[in-house]
């Protein structure tokens, strides 16, 4: 059973749109046929818009709402220590045996390391 | 509202059994298996219900064995009977596409020296007799072919390999767990064949085997020798008198009913040809099943947000966890392409839906899948 915080993240994700970004990223975990990809916009040093597209289980979906909800408006000097127990907590969802939610925190680092 | 779409996985027992049940357990709970009278009340109903199983099989009620379920029965069949007639071995043919309740037996009896065959379904989810007959050793003993698989819910070619196997004299067993109560079965097509109250409307925790009076099978545990003998264990009165009633239900009221979900899973099948990019995976299935997936939508995520909008389906792929994702051994023995596999969930149709219910489904069903691609 998901939480509630889970399913309006699954559910009613705010951030699956279309921006003009700056930054992009993608990271597929092909064992688990999921796929995500980050779109970032930076301005001074500042997220200040930031998207996703997922093709994936609803844990990397909810993941991918839950990792751009955490990072909007921030100073990418903070979005850099963005971890695994963040997403877990904006999710409420703490089985770890699911690493599937990693992948959306990958792909941010991954388009923050072209802006660093 | 909340729809139930996953009947092959269980079934709600109907009103009127779980209301004779009540009575079973606080009025005639005597041990069949007691002399006095509240006892041979027990007993009484319990003969009565083998008695109307075995109508319902067109079988006579010495045939019918009664069991806690699918897995038990087609355990007691295929070791009970291999245990009786070659404990020192032999060739056994399957399915790859059977129930892990047969898979797991026959994977042990190899470890045990048996040698087992598992016939390839079509990328349709049947095998066929030609393969079947083409399978067949002079040391072929058994044989257990599923009567309806149940992730795909395609019918099986039982009454041709049927006329295969008594040409050769093999013993052959079928799992027919997904078609008792859907689909009007002559059990004598075969020589022993499993069934669970629980997926058609009886209680969990309940089953039977049909063995054929020609065969000999030898229990496979022991005790108080019920079931005359090959199936250990206090009768379970009210479990079966479940069975028979359910079933009795269900054969007074089949053409109406069967009808009615047939006409359902076309309203389901027009409603998804509507939707771009999608596989049925198996043909000649039962009119209770659809198995359907989804191109760029893993069936795992449809049937969670299908789920999050009241509708219960299920689906046998899905990312289990840090192993990477648990693949439907049946949609992979089709060889489908991996979208297939991946994207695959399954509607199992009962008697108790309503129309309202899947207009609602179909109205969900598009609007999710547009909504999950749009992700993508």
């Amino acid at each position: 059973m998901y939480s509630d915080k889970f399913k309006q993240l699954f559910m009613y994700p705010k951030y699956c749109k279309d921006i003009e970004y700056t930054h992009t990223a993608e990271v597929v975990y092909p064992e688990h046929g999921d796929k995500v990809r980050i779109f970032l916009r930076i301005e001074n040093y500042v997220v200040k818009d930031v998207a996703f597209k997922a093709v994936g289980c609803p844990r990397v979906i909810a993941a991918s709402e839950a990792v751009c909800r955490l990072i909007d408006g921030k100073h990418i000097d903070d979005v850099k220590y963005l971890n695994e127990e963040h997403v877990r907590d904006e999710m409420d969802f703490h089985d770890k045996n699911f690493t599937c939610i990693n992948a959306p925190i990958e792909a941010v680092k991954k388009a923050l390391a072209k802006a660093l | 509202m909340r729809v139930y779409l996953d009947h092959a996985a269980t079934t709600r027992v109907f009103d009127e059994v779980a209301q004779e049940m009540v009575k079973l357990f606080t009025q005639f709970y005597g041990n069949a298996s007691s002399l006095h009278s509240h006892g041979q009340e027990a007993k009484k109903l319990y003969e009565e219900a083998r008695t109307k199983i075995a109508k319902h099989l067109n079988v006579e009620p010495e045939e019918i064995y009664f069991t806690s379920g699918g897995t038990e029965s087609d355990n007691i069949a295929i070791r009970g009977f291999l245990k009786a007639n070659f404990p020192n071995g032999g060739h056994i043919i399957t399915t790859q596409i059977e129930h892990p309740a047969v898979l797991e037996v026959a994977k042990q009896l190899e470890r045990e020296g048996y040698s087992v065959t598992y016939l390839k379904p079509t990328s349709d989810g049947y095998v066929t007799p030609d393969d079947f007959r083409r399978a067949i050793r002079k040391d072929t003993v058994l044989a257990s072919i599923m009567w309806v698989n149940n992730e795909t819910g395609v019918i099986q070619p039982i009454e041709e390999i049927s006329k295969i196997a008594r040409e050769h004299g093999i013993v052959l067993h079928s799992d027919a767990v997904q078609a008792v109560g859907k689909i009007k079965i002559d059990a004598r097509l075969v020589d022993m064949l499993s069934a669970s109250g629980h997926k058609f409307y009886a209680p969990k925790g309940c089953g039977f085997l049909y063995v054929s009076k020609r065969v000999k099978v030898e229990p496979i545990m022991y005790g108080g020798g019920h079931e005359r003998g090959l199936r250990s264990g206090t009768e379970n009165v009210p479990g079966a008198y479940a069975m028979a009633l359910a079933l009795e239900i269900i054969e007074k009221n089949y053409e109406v009913w069967s009808g009615k979900v047939k006409r359902f899973k076309e309203k389901i099948l027009s409603a998804i040809e509507n939707i771009p990019a999608h596989h049925v995976n198996g043909s000649n299935t039962i009119f209770s099943h659809i198995n359907v997936s989804f191109k760029n939508v893993l069936g795992e995520t449809l049937a969670t947000a299908l789920d999050m909008n009241g509708i219960s389906v299920s689906t046998a792929s899905a990312c289990s966890s840090h192993h990477g994702t648990a693949r439907s051994h049946v949609l992979e023995a089709m060889q489908l392409e991996d979208w297939m596999i991946d994207g695959a969930i399954r509607i199992s149709l009962g008697y108790d839906n309503s129309e309202n219910e899947i207009e609602y489904f179909v109205e969900v069903l598009s609007k999710e899948v547009d909504r999950l691609r749009k992700m993508s």
